[in-house]
């Protein structure tokens, strides 16, 4: 793949990643952007190796949730304990803050639980293929949805979106 | 609240995103950095390469040489057994003086090598440094 049709693929798909991951990141559309630039320029660099060009979009989607894993590991050494718990997702940038209760909602599932969420509603992905994004299995996958939907229907209960 | 309601949040869900070009920009610029540090990764493995070959020869060229000398190595080292330990010393001393005289090839061939590889490598990290 040259340079000119990997930017290409990325001037065309970034607008849904780059949404997924502020759903994944609750809103924070800066941090979303940086793991976005990081999933490109990973891809870039092993795009000589991929081999299957169907596959590819769940690819780039496989390497954003490893990157945005990473990074959440990589804040978690960073910053203290008492910091994180000050980081609410009602504090993240997004200028419309129509999504604060949804972001709230999100940032309290667990990050496998929330990209299965996002996968399967936001994106509409088939949940095969949220287990080869998250490197799990159909049956693992189901579960975090069922975990996921059930969490999200409390929260959002007891914040009456 | 039930699974359609969850359905319908999501598909009026759409985060604000920054203009797409600016990303797009940015990632551009991202490429052209990654594309300096390959292409200068590349170069140095390259030269990397050529270095190790030039060792290679040189410790070769080096080791032949030096082997070439071992008669000559074993008379002096002969003499100066006889110098230090009298003629007694010399049949004794015969198969040390064959050691050490292989040692001496080994050594030279070695540092030969290193030295042409430091050398190899210090006038790339050089060339690198005036681009």
């Amino acid at each position: 793949m040259t340079r000119e049709q990997f930017v290409t693929y990325a001037r065309s798909s970034q607008e849904a990643l780059r949404r997924f991951l502020t759903g994944l990141c609750c809103g924070d559309t800066a941090l979303a952007d940086d793991i976005a630039q990081e999933t490109y320029i990973k891809a870039y660099l092993a795009a000589d190796t991929f081999r299957d060009p169907a596959c590819f979009s769940a690819w780039i989607y496989r390497i954003a949730y490893n990157t945005f894993v990473s990074s959440r590991r990589a804040s978690r050494t960073m910053v203290g304990i008492d910091t994180l718990a000050d980081s609410r997702a009602e504090e993240r940038a997004d200028d419309s803050f129509r999504y604060q209760e949804l972001y709230a909602a999100l940032d309290r599932l667990s990050e496998k639980e929330r990209t299965s969420i996002l996968l399967y509603y936001m994106e509409g992905r088939q949940i095969n293929e949220i287990a080869q994004i998250i490197d799990s299995t159909t049956d693992a996958v189901k579960q975090q949805l069922s975990r996921g939907r059930s969490h999200l229907r409390t929260i959002l209960k007891t914040t009456s979106l | 609240m039930n699974d359609d309601d969850i359905r319908d949040l999501f598909k009026s869900f759409e985060p604000e995103i920054s203009d797409g070009d600016d990303f797009i920009g940015r990632l551009q610029r991202n490429l052209d950095s990654v594309e300096m540090v390959k292409a200068r990764n590349e170069s140095f493995h390259r030269s990397n390469r050529v270095a190790a070959a030039v060792a290679a020869m040189a410790g070769f060229v080096a080791g032949g040489l030096m082997t070439a000398g071992v008669p000559w190595l074993k008379g002096i080292l002969g003499q100066v057994c006889v110098r230090v330990g009298g003629a007694q010393m010399v049949s004794g001393w015969h198969d040390i003086n064959t050691v050490i005289a292989w040692v001496v090839v080994a050594s030279a061939a070695v540092v030969t090598s290193v030295s042409a590889y430091e050398i190899c490598m210090s006038s790339v990290r050089r060339k690198c440094v005036v681009r």
